[in-house]
């Protein structure tokens, strides 16, 4: 009757935990999709601005709120399996998601700088949709009982 | 009501644009594939509102709208309405209306007169307002001509259309002045004001104001009160509402019904007490013990509006009952102690109707200090009171200044007229209370009390001979005469009351001895034995002098009459006679010419005056001559005209039928326009020191008459005036004084008309309350002489007042513009000079509006400042425009030369022959030109020669043709204009003038040429392009020789023959010349070659800047190579506007003052690129910046750096929170 109890325990404890986790992972992972759709709006603003220079840049903008748009969408679905208890695949979601926005924070400052004026802090915009993947990958990788 | 449509569209149309713009981004990030329709939207809302707007004013403006005549509103009110957000509100507003058209038949005492006419006029817009179903009327008053009215916004702009509407303004409150109170008892069986001035042996005299009526306009009374019990005036004993003796207000200043006397403050008992309360308390409070008290309710626990006081007035002078029926009779006195602090315009026609109506107005002056003072106690004809203590001191904070107020009077005159105890002042309180209280208010009654007294003692003594009587009976302590602190002096109402009831002195009329006539200029008669015997006539030729009984000796003078004197002996209650007959001094003349200093010109129409003379001036005539008559004996003659130094010549003695002759000369000054000159106070500074006067737009038509223009608050002319009168000013070397401060809502400042049409400077703002003002002198200059670079010079003072200051100026900043609070924030004073020399000049912060002005707020730094400033701005001076002509006669067809001198700079000149064009040119740099003309067919004489130029300024010359030979003879004239060089591949344009007799005329055949310098020759088309003129067109091909071409043409018109020829070189490309930037201005670069200096257009010729070598930067342009030092460039570069024409990849090309050139891109942010090139980091701006993307920009950046932030410090905490958990 007592191991029963433990057992119990150990159990409720480890739920307690890993609900934790979930929710950690998926709140970044919201707070990583609002980040994408703040650089889509401000880069694509910029982008239709510039296109009063050359109609090159309005296809650009096309792009870029392209990328937004499915990135947003990637992160928020990323966050809702994460959320459902499917860390693994919500994890490799959010994961891709944050890479995506680092290869556009890079290309933003370093190559066409419209995001020059926020360095160096512009690369703490892809960090929370890359914790939440790891964390989520992490999570879906390790048995429950180490958790 | 237009101004609402406009505002309400503009309104609309923002909102609807940034609903559809964030509706649009959304779109751009969520969902592209509505883009399309998204733009469709946006352009078909634009094009909707747009129509609507547009349709919505040719509405307003086909059916009549109008502007409302904002004039006619007080500035209190215009500022309200600005705030309004709610154009449908009910206002509460007075609504004065002009002065009746008294009728000649119109008979009555003065307030029949005042209510039958204020009737006629206010019939018609009370009809108006019945016809708004918005509007209500509150009331009406006919001691001031007005309605009170609660009106809309809307209501309130179609009164002003009306033209018997003369001004509205609000309600505004009124309150009684703060007093300072004190319990205490009196030891004496009078208060010290009451023996102060002398009024218990007033009452000896057997006077204590019975039967006058005294009327207190104040917080109310207890009429209960021991000492006033049983002086309420009353038609009816037994109401206790005391008919004609009390009445109450309300806001709107319609009686209150059912009211019975009581005080809501104690102020009202405390007054009303001094006035003629009595002895209970054992001591003596009253001034006036036997009077009977009217009092009104006017300002219910201390405040109340001005409808309630205007209300109050008219109750006292024709009183009623709380049911508007006549009961009672006017009262004598009226003692207001009240006021609103400054001058308020509504108060005068009260006052000056009261007085009218001969009811003496005694008002507290105001308890705010020396210089100021309050209304009603500072209107002209008020008795304004102010208060002293114990010791003849003027209490601290008694008001008293020298009023400036032509509204009231059209001399400046001092205030207060009187002054009182007021200080620790013992009387009366509700519930039988008695207390010591403090004020201007307190020593109003004693004057009110006092004029009782001496009504008591001749109750028939005018308004004005109570006045007299006060004046001449006073202690005259303080300066002598009338001063600020205690006007005449201290009242004694003893000697008043004696003076006044012996009613005895000395009248009688002064007239010319010759011509038994009235003296033109007044005289004056005085009394030699007593302080207060000098007199002046009145109109009439009439004086009367107050004197006690007793022998006077007694002396009339005049300006221009012998003096005469004469005795009279004075009886109690008599006036004795004594009329003068002054006999008229011998006269002569003064005479001479006014010169000016240094030249031999005369001056017409200056003004001479013999000063401390009542002679009227004269003026000089068209040869500078002058002559003044005037009686034998010694003057100062003073002349002056506008535009010079006044100058006076002292001791110019006058002989009997002799001419005493005094020339003048005067030296000129610096003459200055002023546009928008806010309540002329520049002027008046100015004219101080130099010439100025206030100007309309239309001085560009005679600029030239000018020194300086200050472009200080005009209203805004739009581009085209504003850019004639830099043109203009320019053309003439007329300085300009731009300046600015907090801008008006109708009126721009010159800085802000600068940025708003030139974009120089590129910002001009403002700041309020941010603490004293003051320039940092940034560099030596003549206008900071005495300060050193890096002080501080104070020129705002009082903390709160405005402060202005431009940025980015293109001309030379020379000190900045800081506050006690902020530092320095940006350019103060500035300065250009233009290609001729002229001078613009920035002053930020030094201009006026309602509440930062040259009285109130600028110190004497920021005066000198400005009167140097706009003298240094000044120089140099201009001539008149002149022209002349070489020869001045002959036959027909004489070539003559005119050459003219100070005309505008780069102006097109056309010379006229008796108004036909002869010849067309362009003026230098220094304003002068040549032209040459042949004599058209004209009949033998005079004919005028006129050049004009682009500005509309002219001048003349006569030429005489004379016959030759007895034939007139025909002359064609042919000019050619090709320039004088050009390059290869240009395609050149020549014109060719064909004239006859100077008039432009089509030929029947023309011929041109053109000689190469290889010998060969080609014929070239002439094209007609208008009446004698045509165009040769010739495309100089890329492998022409290098050379001189000459361009010959030859034209025949009905058998007369003209020819002419002209050269030009084809030339090397500017790379071969080796040519050197000296100077860039408005795109045109100043270019050194080896051929001399040459002028290129960097736009027309593509110039980009290609490299940069050391410190050499190479421009290139179509006709070659342009080499720059990169010291001249970089600030250009950096400096002026540049914009953003390409962007490839990372790489930006922009356009610059001095051509393209491309850089890296630093970062985009907002509208502006940040571009790094060759020749330094350069803000460009991007094409056609739109707002709402620009400030869409910005809030997303902010976003984005917020949320970097809160990412990072996120991140960290979970990862805290993880490594946390895996530990537990």
């Amino acid at each position: 009757m007592e191991l029963n109890v433990e057992v119990r325990c150990n159990q409720l404890r480890t739920l307690l935990a890993k609900t934790r986790y979930t929710l950690i992972s998926s709140a970044l992972g919201w707070l990583g999709s609002i980040n994408i759709v703040l650089i889509g709006i401000h880069v694509t603003t910029i982008y239709l601005h510039l296109a009063m220079l050359s109609r090159s840049f309005l296809v650009r903008a096309y792009i870029m709120e392209g990328i937004a748009t499915a990135l947003t969408l990637t992160l928020v679905f990323g966050s809702y399996l994460i959320w459902r208890n499917q860390t693994g695949r919500g994890g490799f979601l959010n994961f891709a998601g944050g890479v995506v926005t680092i290869v556009l924070c890079y290309y933003f400052t370093s190559t066409f700088p419209l995001l020059r004026q926020l360095e160096p802090v512009v690369y703490f915009l892809p960090a929370p949709a890359l914790v939440s993947g790891l964390l989520a990958l992490f999570m879906s990788k390790s048995p429950s009982q180490n958790i | 009501m237009l101004n609402k449509y406009i505002y309400m569209s503009q309104d609309i149309y923002c909102v609807l644009i940034v609903t559809i713009c964030l509706e649009g981004t959304e779109m751009n990030v969520l969902s592209t594939f509505r883009r399309r329709e998204f733009i469709s939207l946006l352009l078909l809302c634009s094009i909707a509102i747009t129509a609507s707007a547009g349709a919505t004013l040719f509405f307003l403006v086909e059916t009549g709208a109008k502007l409302p005549s904002l004039e006619k509103l007080s500035s209190p009110l215009q500022q309200q309405l600005d705030e309004a957000d709610d154009v449908g509100r009910a206002i509460t507003l007075v609504i004065k209306l002009r002065d009746a058209d008294f009728r000649a038949d119109e008979s009555g005492t003065t307030v029949d007169v005042l209510r039958s006419g204020a009737d006629r006029v206010q019939g018609r817009v009370l009809e108006f307002l019945r016809g708004e179903k918005d509007a209500v009327i509150l009331n009406t008053f006919w001691l001031i001509n007005a309605i009170l009215a609660n009106v809309t916004v809307d209501t309130l702009y179609e009164l002003t259309y009306l033209e018997d509407v003369e001004e509205v303004f609000e309600n505004f409150e009124v309150t009684v002045p703060e007093t300072m109170s004190e319990s205490n008892m009196s030891s004496s069986d009078v208060t010290w004001g009451l023996d102060k001035i002398n009024a218990p042996e007033a009452w000896d005299l057997g006077f204590n104001g019975s039967d006058i009526r005294v009327a207190v306009l104040d917080t109310g009374v207890d009429i209960g009160h021991p000492d006033l019990e049983g002086k309420m005036w009353t038609d009816n004993a037994s109401d206790p509402t005391f008919p004609g003796g009390w009445i109450e207000f309300d806001w709107s200043g319609n009686a209150v019904t059912n009211s019975t006397p009581h005080d809501t403050h104690g102020h009202g008992t405390h007054a009303s007490g001094t006035v003629l309360g009595g002895n209970a308390s054992s001591v003596a409070i009253g001034v006036a013990p036997g009077a009977w008290l009217m009092h009104g309710l006017v300002l219910p626990y201390g405040s109340g509006s001005f409808a309630q006081v205007i209300a109050g007035m008219q109750w006292a002078v024709n009183p009623f009952d709380q049911y508007g029926n006549p009961v009672g009779e006017g009262a004598h006195v009226v003692s207001m102690s009240w006021g609103t602090y400054g001058y308020y315009e509504e108060m005068i026609e009260p006052i000056q109707n009261m007085r009218a109506a001969g009811v003496v107005p005694v008002a507290a002056a105001g308890n705010n200090g020396e210089e100021s003072s309050g209304s009603p106690g500072n209107v002209y004809e008020s008795f304004g009171i102010g208060a002293i203590d114990e010791y003849d001191n003027v209490a601290w904070w008694s008001s008293g200044e020298v009023v400036d107020w032509a509204a009231s009077h059209s001399e400046p005159y001092i205030k207060p007229d009187f002054s009182a105890p007021g200080v620790y002042i013992y009387s009366s309180l509700p519930s039988g209370e008695w207390e010591y209280w403090s004020g201007t208010s307190m020593a109003t009654p004693h004057v009110a009390g006092t004029v009782a007294l001496m009504l008591h003692a001749n109750p028939d003594m005018t308004v004005d001979s109570v006045y007299a009587l006060l004046k001449i009976t006073v202690e005259d302590l303080g300066d002598a005469g009338q001063d600020i602190r205690y006007g005449w002096g201290v009242i004694d109402a003893y000697a008043a009351v004696e003076l006044a009831f012996l009613n005895s002195g000395v009248e009688g009329y002064v007239t010319d001895a010759e011509i038994s006539e009235l003296i033109e200029w007044g005289a004056q008669v005085t009394a030699l034995e007593v302080s207060w015997g000098s007199k002046q006539t009145d109109a009439d030729g009439y004086y009367k002098i107050w004197l006690y009984p007793g022998n006077y000796s007694l002396t009339a003078s005049s300006f221009g009459y012998h003096e005469q004197n004469a005795t009279a002996e004075v009886v109690e209650k008599e006036w004795a006679r004594l009329d003068f007959e002054l006999a008229p001094l011998p006269r002569g003349s003064i005479a001479g010419f006014v010169t000016r200093v240094g030249m031999d010109s005369i001056i017409a129409n200056a003004t001479i005056t013999l000063l401390n003379t009542p002679l009227r001036p004269t003026e000089t005539d068209d040869s500078g001559y002058y002559v003044i008559e005037a009686p034998v004996g010694i003057y100062d003659v003073d002349a002056w005209k506008w535009g010079y130094k006044p100058s006076v010549t002292r001791y110019a003695e006058v002989f009997e039928n002799q001419i005493t002759t005094v020339d003048v000369q005067l030296e000129s000054t610096v003459k200055v326009a002023i546009l928008g000159d806010f309540r002329g106070e520049i002027t008046d500074l100015l004219m101080r020191n130099i010439s100025a006067h206030e100007r309309e737009w239309n001085v560009t038509q005679d600029i030239y008459n000018y020194d300086v223009i200050v472009v200080n608050l005009p209203t805004d002319p739009g581009n085209e005036t504003f850019s004639a009168l830099i043109d203009a000013a320019d053309g003439y070397q007329v300085g300009l004084v731009f300046t600015s401060t907090w801008p008006g809502r109708w009126s721009p400042y010159g800085i802000s008309l600068l940025q708003q049409y030139f974009n120089d400077p590129k910002g001009s703002y403002h700041a309020y309350s941010e603490g004293d003002v003051y320039y940092e002198v940034a560099t030596k200059h003549p206008i900071f002489e005495g300060w050193s670079v890096g002080e501080k010079i104070s020129i705002i003072n009082g903390g709160w007042y405005d402060s202005a200051w431009f940025y980015r100026y293109s001309g030379l900043t020379i000190a900045d513009v800081g506050t006690d609070r902020i530092g320095v924030i940006g350019g103060g004073i500035a300065y250009d000079v233009r290609e001729n020399g002229n001078v613009h000049l920035l002053l930020a912060g030094l201009s006026q509006n309602i509440y930062t002005h040259i009285s109130n707020a600028w110190t004497d730094e920021a005066k000198t400042i400005f009167i140097r400033a706009v003298t240094w701005v000044s120089e140099p001076a201009t001539l008149p425009p002149s022209i002349t002509i070489d020869p001045t006669s002959g036959p027909l067809g004489t070539k003559v030369t005119v050459s003219g001198s100070g005309f505008a700079f780069n102006s097109s000149v056309t010379v006229k022959f008796d108004d036909s064009p002869m010849a067309t040119t362009t003026t230098n740099v220094d304003g002068s030109f040549v032209a040459v003309f042949n004599v058209p067919v004209a009949e033998a004489g005079a004919h005028v020669v006129k050049a004009l130029d682009g500005y509309g300024v002219y001048a003349e010359a006569v030429y005489m043709v004379t016959v030759a030979g007895g034939t007139d003879v025909d002359v064609l004239s042919v000019e050619v204009d090709v320039g004088s060089v050009h390059f290869r591949t240009e395609a050149a344009d020549f014109y060719v003038l064909t004239t006859l007799n100077g008039v432009p005329v089509n030929v029947t055949e023309i011929n041109a040429t053109i000689h190469k310098p290889d010998r060969t020759v080609e014929t070239l088309t002439a094209e007609n392009v208008v009446t004698g003129i045509y165009l040769v067109a010739y495309k100089i091909s890329a492998n022409a020789s290098d050379g001189t071409y000459t361009l010959s043409v030859q034209a025949d018109a009905d058998g007369v023959s003209g020819a002419s020829l002209s050269s030009f070189l084809v030339s090397l490309t500017l790379t071969d010349w080796s040519a050197s930037l000296l100077a860039v201005k408005d795109n045109v670069a100043t270019v050194q070659t080896d051929i001399g200096v040459i002028k290129v257009n960097l736009v027309s010729t593509d110039a980009k800047i290609v490299s940069v070598q050391g410190d050499v930067v190479v421009m290139e342009t179509d006709i070659g190579e342009i080499k720059a030092d990169v010291a001249y460039i970089k600030p250009i570069v950096e400096n002026t506007n540049a914009t953003v024409v390409t962007i490839d990849g990372d790489v930006a090309t922009i356009e610059t003052a001095v051509g393209e050139i491309q850089g890296i891109i630093v970062s985009i942010h907002g509208s502006v690129a940040v571009v790094e090139t060759d020749v330094g980091v350069v803000k460009a701006d991007l094409p056609d910046s739109n707002g709402t993307t620009a400030a869409l920009n910005s809030v997303s950046t902010a976003g984005l750096s917020v949320s970097s932030v809160l990412s990072g410090i996120v991140v960290v905490g979970c990862c805290m929170a993880v490594w946390i958990m895996r530990r537990e």
